[in-house]
């Protein structure tokens, strides 16, 4: 059957699910039952809601209810008999039914005040149910307490009790690590209860691949992020993670609002192909940047194949599992917060002034051409310095002209969640806003700032449909609306960097755009001048889940399906001009300006349309076990669950990629744990890809994990005051890629479209041009083989905690072009294969120091760390002509250039020394001869500096709780990475002719006079490309290390103030929050975060910003 | 039914649904009748259009700046900007790490191309349904037509080539299998030779029809030929000793140890069976204006002389490269003072001889050097003092001023200004304005008659026993420049070895920025004197100071030059290899 019947019958069912649903609540309202919570409410205020939801009146006088007190409960699904019960009580009223209406009236005298009723001995009812954890394990051994009775019980095996009690005693459930619950009885017998783990206990119940287990069993390495952690003044959620968690390599290359997102990679990158991981929100892989954060439950990372072996193809460069938040049972809670930031580049590359341009420019000019006339005259310096002629003797700070100081950002966020035993929701709505700092012209008659506008909205439901039947059904997704000035951030900051100081003024003094002939532009035309794009995005996220209860069949047993379809719709205008510039040659007799057109513009703005889009469609089927034996000595699980997806490129440009991308597996899984001290893992993920020919598409891959509690062993208890748990485990598995990047169905050739030919006279015969385009081959995905040893340590009494893993991973079959084709033979695109090999090996920890000191004084000092390094065994390539040239051995993303021994001090020094290209002077770069041929050419270039991707990625910080009061701080570093230097701009006078910007430091230059012996730039020529002091050399990598202090909050918490309550607040909370506020680095010539090159992109943002969080 | 089965029966589809979709038909997605290669030979249309693919590798060679080299780093022009590509090979910044202008691999690919449509074109039912086996033959002609031409591109630029056959090396084959021998330059000749001549049997003389102009003919591959033989026979390749060191691995010479004069003679009568075609015209304007005549040659679509030409190009882009900035261009493609020197004056003499010639004084306000020069120098060569009309000058043409203050002088200029003073104007349309967006289009003439006269003379010329021959096609090319014939006049009738230094001095002048005198200069071993310092006027100075010469650019030269190295990358790969001498 083809996909889409299919799609309708789930559909179907899913509308016959939802109609059941709705016609038992329906049903229920009829008989007036009531749910509803109040707090300290006078009755008058409740009586309304009694009658909106039964649809009975209530009559009264005010009078009678002058001596009344406020009233609080919480309730559901209860009759109005019995919450009118609960209004009256200890009141001096009492009521009566009249007619299908309730009347108030007082009580009759000698009732009051109320007389204490006898205490029964024995309670009437006898409350039976059973208690579980959030995976819905059931938890044997949990004490049940009747606060009325005083007496309590224990669970059983499979986590049931029975208990005596009366309507309106209070049961307290509790047990170690877990956080007590306290139910009110009510009418109902029957009271299931799960206890949620306190955060970080063993107890804990974190998500795994396809599931939850509980943190003491868990074998694989995976680590999580507190979601109050992700919520930091930055619109793109990746730009959270790095050095936040352990295991995550990350770096952000800009701050443009829209496109800040961070690059991520999950224990560095170990392959040729996409490195990027598995992303999967609420179990559908979905991308999370524009999440708002606030609507993260949980945020947790799978490293290791034991973790990822369930994902099978897609799972070998880890995974990043995201949970919505869902309701929970209760009285609604809202949630309100608002945030308002002001923001600044961390980092502003700062140009030299129009003067210095011109001395250096001469400078180097005299370098070049010993004797020639100054390339700029005294005169022209003279006036640049004066700045009395700016429209012909410019002298612009580009930057200043192009950035404001301020630009802000905005965000609310607000979101409530509650309901009864049977039906919870989270609603959630969020807003960011985010202003860019780029100037705009105010007599343009558009907008061209750049302005970035996100309303996220997440919806969560659950149903107890039936005792056994749960349905979570949500819906979420955003929009965003951008908009850009018409050319792009690179294009503008490339053009003030190409600029120069005194060339053109930012605008005549006539008003008219400036821009001089050829090819450089005016940065502030582009800016301003360039007319406006506008893109809007929209994501819809929707998924329902049926979860079946069959303990009735088999204890313990519980199946679940889900469907989801995702719809994603990209839209973009560009509305962009060209104005007519101009350029001042000189000044005529009169001293008027004389002009010269030099482009003319097409003065209206145009118009031109881009869209992108996709859909996607996901199933999912699994059946789980869990099961605890013998008291829970023996602790067994089973998950088996059947998968497949399918997303269509909604705007595909071509015949390949417009077929579906789909994945289809079975993922397996087998945990066994004997008393909580030995633990076992099988993982398996049975997988297919439609990337491969039919014998080639599927593939298992299994992985497996022992655990060892020690400190839970019977020879440890000596040692238990000094350790207060211990943990081993060790997994090994193998996990596939199958995301190869550019190359579909590998297994079938494709013809291509290339570049034709013309033909004709007098008539154009035009032909398109057709070759051969990608051979068929029979490859198959790449495979990681990953081991992985972690240990977990609790030590000072439970204060401090530790987590160390080691990793090792082989990850062989790396999909390659093959590099050892010569070009002779002519194949254009060569074909790919299994090629190429990578080790990667690591180690990433956390730790974790939590102390109270004292009533009042909480401490908290939290690290993470990881440190990984891949080496290339194969690169499907031939071999270099010499060993340093190898990138076979050496690190992934290894840097290769010359070797740079200094300055050459003199014309003898040069003329014994190898000899290098161009024209060679004192105080050019000095190389070194790796080959010892006498001359330096690219046999020369060996491995220099680390990277651009760093191997390091570290965080940290202290936070301080006192009372009200809380202080921290978050401290991010990346670290063995470096920063290669190039590109125009950065090279003065790199192309002849009046191009090129210099930054600040051109002043630390090596000088003829020799007064500069260790400068910065060597000697100063024009074009600095007749030499090869800028050429790929170990000169120019830069130590790109930095420490940044991402975050400092300062926040009080008002609790349980009357102000409040008069408010309906029950927590108010005001914070100010500084991020990216100082960044520590060698590297000061931009934000070192940016990367290689010249530093020609939309800097980092820094922001000061204070909010308010507040409960109701 | 109560709730409980309900939701079982629910769960139980759900899984049932999964379970169905299962099968692996899921993920075999891709149509069978999606567009295969072995389609694409079965239809007309997509088969030319296989065919149009290989005819782009015939390369646009109007980007001299950073596509090509062969007017920048001679003694012909200099390229005003430090950014492109040409730049770092007149410092010398290139290796076989670097390996600039790298065609190599693009030309091989067009190779591969080709094979792969003459061994699959056969058989095309819809070609055979429509035209019959005779397109078929002529579309496979053509496609070795351009294989021979590939070959000899790179044979020109590389050196000797490695000779791949008439099947293409499979794409899956090991390394090892893949390795083949670079031949001697001689078996290199041979087999384009005997290509071309394959293709000029089938290939037609003229066009089918007007929508078939711009196919190859039999003209263009005896054309081909023609040039491949000139070059076969000159001194760089024919007997050179001092390539003797330069041998393939088993030891034998790439370049012929002996000198075999009868390869004069092969060349001779290859460039005569072009001329015998009898299809070609040396073009002349209707108003008889030499200067008209020899733009002509270029500006005026598809005319007579030219032989292959490539229709879609970026000529525009030489046009805009070219012109004036006052015209709207970018000024910076500029003949050197010794181009300029090399013209003759109007009475047919070169400036060392010619009485005509000063250097001092001006005449109407034009600086004497530049007067009565020959009408090739005013189709060719902008220089100071020149009126000029064209791009973005459409009214009045304007006075030319490169002085240093000058309007298309280097203060204003940014990178953009004439480093010698002068600008090419040949093959640059006056129609062509880059303010306006407007961009003149014509054909990129790659072969015309003109270079055959003087193929023909030469091979002639050195072959001996027929000067008078030799000499009836050079006085045809004087004829149409508008200056005075060999034998006329003041000017006596060269023979021997003077002859053939007229001829190659004719040579360089009405070849001119077309891509020749890289390749003349070498073969004809005369590299090593016409590089190094080359001049202009003095660009950084106004007035009357600016009529000096000062060196204006530097082209390095050394004896590796001769060819371009074979790339390490290649060299990497081709394990059986040898790399050119001095790289």
């Amino acid at each position: 059957m083809g996909l889409s019947t299919k799609i309708w019958l789930v559909m179907k069912l899913t509308a016959l699910l939802l109609l059941t649903a709705l016609v038992h609540v329906s049903a229920e309202s009829f008989s007036q039952k009531v749910t509803l919570s109040v707090t300290n409410k006078t009755l008058q205020e409740v009586f309304p809601e009694l009658t909106r939801q039964t649809g009975v009146s209530i009559f009264y006088k005010e009078a009678f209810m002058a001596q009344t007190k406020p009233v609080s409960f919480q309730i559901a699904n209860a009759s109005l008999q019995m919450v009118l019960d609960i209004c009256v009580r200890d009141q001096p009223i009492t009521y009566e039914l009249e007619n299908g209406n309730i009347i108030i009236k007082p009580k009759p005298a000698g009732a009051w005040p109320p007389v204490p009723a006898p205490q029964a001995d024995t309670p009437r009812l006898t409350i039976t149910g059973k208690v579980t954890d959030a995976a819905g394990l059931p938890l044997p051994g949990a004490t049940v307490m009747n606060k009325a009775t005083g007496k309590g019980t224990a669970t059983g095996d499979e986590g049931g009790y029975s208990i005596g009690a009366d309507i309106g005693d209070t049961l307290q459930f509790s047990f170690i690590g877990y956080a007590s619950r306290v139910v009110v009885v009510r009418e109902r017998l029957v009271v299931d209860i799960s206890l949620e783990a306190q955060s970080g206990s063993m107890k804990d119940v974190v998500v795994v691949g396809y599931g939850r287990q509980k943190r003491i069993s868990l074998i694989g390495a995976q680590s999580s992020i507190k979601a109050e952690d992700l919520k930091q003044p930055a619109a793109n959620l990746s730009n959270a993670i790095a050095g936040r968690v352990a295991g995550i390599i990350g770096v952000q290359r800009s701050g443009e609002p829209g496109y800040d997102g961070s690059q991520i990679y999950i224990r560095g990158i170990s392959t040729f192909t996409n490195s990027s991981p598995l992303v999967l929100v609420d179990g559908i892989e979905r991308s999370f940047n524009n999440i708002d954060p606030e609507d993260i439950a949980s945020f947790t990372i799978l490293k290791d194949a034991s973790a990822t072996a369930v994902y099978g193809v897609r799972g070998a460069n880890g995974v990043i599992l995201i949970e919505t938040k869902r309701g929970k049972s209760g009285k609604p809670q809202v949630n309100l917060q608002l945030n308002q930031g002001i923001t600044q580049f961390t980092k502003v590359p700062e140009f030299a002034d129009g003067v210095t341009y011109l001395q250096m420019a001469n400078e180097a000019y005299a370098n070049s051409h010993p004797g020639a006339q100054p390339l700029y005259s005294e005169e022209k310096i003279r006036a640049t310095a004066a700045g009395t002629d700016p429209d012909l003797h410019p002298n612009v700070n580009w930057m200043k002209e192009m950035f404001n100081d301020f630009g802000n950002n905005r965000r609310v966020n607000v979101n409530a969640n509650g309901g009864s035993e049977r039906a919870t929701y989270y609603l959630s709505l969020g807003y960011y806003n985010e202003t860019g700092l780029y100037k705009t012209d105010e007599l343009a008659q558009y907008n061209s700032s750049i302005k970035f506008t996100r309303y996220n909205f997440t919806s969560n439901l659950s149903l107890q449909l039936f005792r056994n039947t749960r349905v979570d059904f949500g819906a979420s997704g955003w929009i965003s609306e951008g908009n850009y000035p018409g050319r792009s951030a690179g294009d503008i900051w490339d053009a003030a960097y190409i600029m120069p100081p005194t060339i053109i003024p930012v605008k005549y003094s006539n008003g008219l755009i400036p821009q001089p002939r050829g090819e450089v532009s005016n940065p502030y035309d582009m800016l301003t001048q360039s007319g406006y794009v506008n893109n809007t995005n929209s994501q819809l996220w929707s998924n329902i889940r049926v979860t079946q209860d069959l303990g009735a069949w088999l204890k313990g047993l519980s199946a679940y399906g889900m469907f989801s379809f995702d719809n994603y719709n990209y839209h973009q205008i560009s509305r962009t001009k060209t104005v007519d510039t101009w350029f001042a040659t000189h000044r005529d007799a009169e001293g008027n300006l004389v002009f010269e057109q030099t482009r003319v513009g097409s003065s209206y703005l145009g118009y031109s349309r881009s869209n992108s889009g996709s859909r996607q469609y996901y199933g999912e089927a699994a059946i789980n076990y869990n099961r605890s034996f013998n008291n829970g000595i023996h602790e067994v699980s089973g998950m088996i669950l059947y998968n497949q997806s399918d997303r269509t490129d909604a705007f595909a440009g071509d015949f390949i990629s417009a077929i579906p991308y789909r994945y289809q597996g079975i993922a397996a899984r087998a945990t066994y744990a004997y008393n909580e001290r030995y633990l076992a893992e099988f993982n398996l993920g049975y997988n297919g890809s439609e990337t491969f020919s039919e014998e080639k598409r599927f593939g298992f891959f299994p992985s497996y994990g022992v655990g060892w509690v020690a400190s839970n062993e019977r020879f440890f208890r000596p040692l238990s005051n000094a350790i207060q748990f211990l943990k081993f485990r060790g997994s090994y598995g193998i996990v596939g890629n199958s995301s190869i990047g550019g190359r579909r169905f590998a297994y079938i050739s494709t013809v291509a479209g290339t570049n034709g030919y013309s033909f004709g006279k007098n008539t154009d015969n035009n032909y398109n041009g057709l070759d051969i385009g990608d051979y068929a081959v029979d490859v198959t995905w790449e495979q990681a083989k990953k081991a992985n040893f972690g240990m977990e340590l609790r030590t000072l009494k439970g204060a401090l905690s530790l987590t160390v893993d080691f990793f090792l991973e082989s990850r062989d079959g790396i999909f390659r072009q093959r590099g050892d084709l010569p070009n002779y033979a002519g194949i254009q695109r060569a074909p790919y294969g299994n090629l190429g090999a990578i080790r990667n090996k690591g180690v990433d920890g956390t730790l974790t120091y939590s102390k109270q000191l004292g009533k009042d004084l909480h401490l908290e000092f939290r690290g993470n760390f990881v440190w990984n390094r891949a080496i290339i065994k194969e690169d499907a390539n031939a071999l270099w002509p010499y060993p340093w040239q190898q990138v076979i051995g050496r690190k992934l993303g290894q840097r290769f250039g010359l070797t740079a021994l200094g300055l050459f001090q003199s014309g003898e020094e040069i003329a014994n020394s190898p000899v290098q290209t161009g024209d060679i002077r004192p105080g050019d770069i000095k190389y070194k001869d790796l080959n010892g041929d006498g001359r330096i050419d690219n046999y020369d270039q060996g491995p220099i500096g680390y990277g651009s991707i760093p191997e390091i990625v570290y965080g940290f910080g202290p936070s301080l709780t006192y009372k009200g009061w809380s202080v921290g701080a978050w401290f991010k570093g990346i670290s063995n990475v470096d920063i290669s230097l190039n590109g125009e701009g950065l090279q003065p006078f790199q192309k002849e002719g009046t191009r090129g910007n210099l930054f600040s430091n051109i002043t630390d230059r090596w000088k003829p006079d020799g007064s500069n012996p260790a400068p910065w730039y060597p000697r100063l020529t024009y074009p600095s490309t007749s030499n090869s002091n800028y050429a790929n050399s170990s000169w120019w990598i830069k130590n790109g290390a930095f420490l940044r202090i991402q975050n400092v909050e300062l926040s009080y918490t008002f609790r349980e103030k009357r102000w409040l309550e008069k408010l309906g607040i029950s927590s108010f909370r005001l914070y100010a929050v500084g991020y990216n506020i100082a960044t520590f680095s060698s590297f000061d010539l931009w934000d070192v975060e940016l990367g290689d090159g010249k530093g020609a992109q939309y800097p980092l943002l820094k922001t000061y910003s204070l909010g308010i969080d507040c409960r109701f | 039914m109560n709730k409980q089965q309900l939701t079982y029966y629910i769960i139980s589809a759900i899984c049932l649904l999964a379970a169905l979709s299962s099968c692996k038909k899921f993920l075999d997605q891709v149509p069978n009748d999606r567009q295969t290669i072995e389609e694409v030979f079965q239809k007309k249309r997509p088969s030319e259009e296989y065919l149009a693919n290989v005819y782009n590798y015939v390369r646009d060679e109007s980007d001299q700046w950073n596509g090509n080299p062969w007017t920048g780093n001679v003694d012909e022009v200099n390229i005003a900007w430090a950014k492109w590509t040409i730049y770092q090979l007149n410092v010398g910044n290139w290796s076989p790490g670097t390996s600039p202008f790298y065609t190599w691999q693009s030309y091989y690919n067009g190779i591969r191309s080709a094979t792969y449509f003459i061994n699959h074109i056969d058989g095309n039912q819809e070609i055979l349904a429509l035209d019959g086996q005779q397109l078929i033959d002529q579309y496979k002609a053509e496609a070795r037509f351009l294989r021979a031409y590939f070959y000899f591109m790179i044979l020109r630029q590389y050196g000797p080539v490695v000779l791949i056959g008439d099947t293409e090396l499979p794409a899956d084959a090991s390394a090892a299998d893949l390795q083949l021998p670079r031949s001697s330059f001689d078996d290199c000749v041979n087999y384009i030779v005997s290509e071309l001549d394959q293709a000029a049997v089938v290939l037609p003389t003229v066009p089918a029809s007007d929508r078939d102009y711009g196919r190859a003919t039999k003209g263009a591959a005896l054309a081909i030929k023609s040039r491949v033989l000139l070059y076969a026979a000159s001194p760089e390749f024919n007997g050179n000793t001092d390539f003797a060191g330069f041998r393939n691995m088993d030891g034998t010479p790439f370049i012929s140890q002996a000198y075999d004069h009868e390869k004069w003679k092969k060349a001779a009568d290859a460039a005569k069976a072009v001329i015998d075609l009898n299809v070609y015209r040396l073009y002349e304007d209707p108003s008889g204006d030499p200067v008209k005549s020899y733009r002509g040659i270029h500006l005026v679509p598809w005319n007579d002389e030219c032989i292959f030409v490539r229709k879609s190009n970026s000529l525009w882009d030489w046009d805009y490269n070219c012109s004036l900035r006052s015209a709207g261009g970018w000024n910076g493609v500029s003949p050197v003072q010794e181009m300029v020197d090399a013209y003759f004056m109007k009475d047919g003499l070169p400036i060392t001889q010619s009485s005509l010639y000063s250097e001092t004084g001006f005449t109407n306000g034009v600086y004497n050097m530049y007067v009565n020069r020959e009408p090739r120098f005013y189709a060719s060569v902008l220089f100071n003092g020149a009126k000029y009309k064209g791009g973005a000058i459409t009214q009045d043409s304007i006075t030319v001023d490169m002085t240093y203050s000058g309007r298309d002088g280097k203060r204003n200029g940014g990178e953009d200004y004439s480093h010698t003073g002068y600008l090419v104007i040949k093959n640059v349309s006056p129609e062509t304005n880059r303010l306006a967006g407007i961009r003149n289009s014509r054909p990129f003439v790659l072969v015309r008659l003109g270079e055959i006269y003087l193929n023909y003379a030469e091979a002639l010329a050195e072959y001996g026993g027929n000067d008078a021959e030799a000499l009836r096609y050079l006085n045809l090319i004087r004829k149409r420049a508008g200056i005075p014939e060999y034998g006329s006049g003041e000017l006596p009738a060269p023979t021997g070895a003077e002859l053939v230094q007229k001829i190659r001095n004719e040579r360089r002048i009405e070849l001119a920025f077309e891509c020749h005198r890289w390749f003349d200069v070498r073969r004809w071993k005369i590299v090593s004197s016409v590089m190094g310092d080359l001049h202009g006027m003095d660009i950084d100075r106004d007035g009357n100071d600016f009529y000096r010469r000062v060196v204006a650019d530097h082209h390095l030269w050394k004896e590796a030059y001769y060819w371009f190295p074979l790339s390490q990358y290649e060299m990497d790969r081709g394990l059986k290899l040898v790399q050119n001498p001095g790289w």
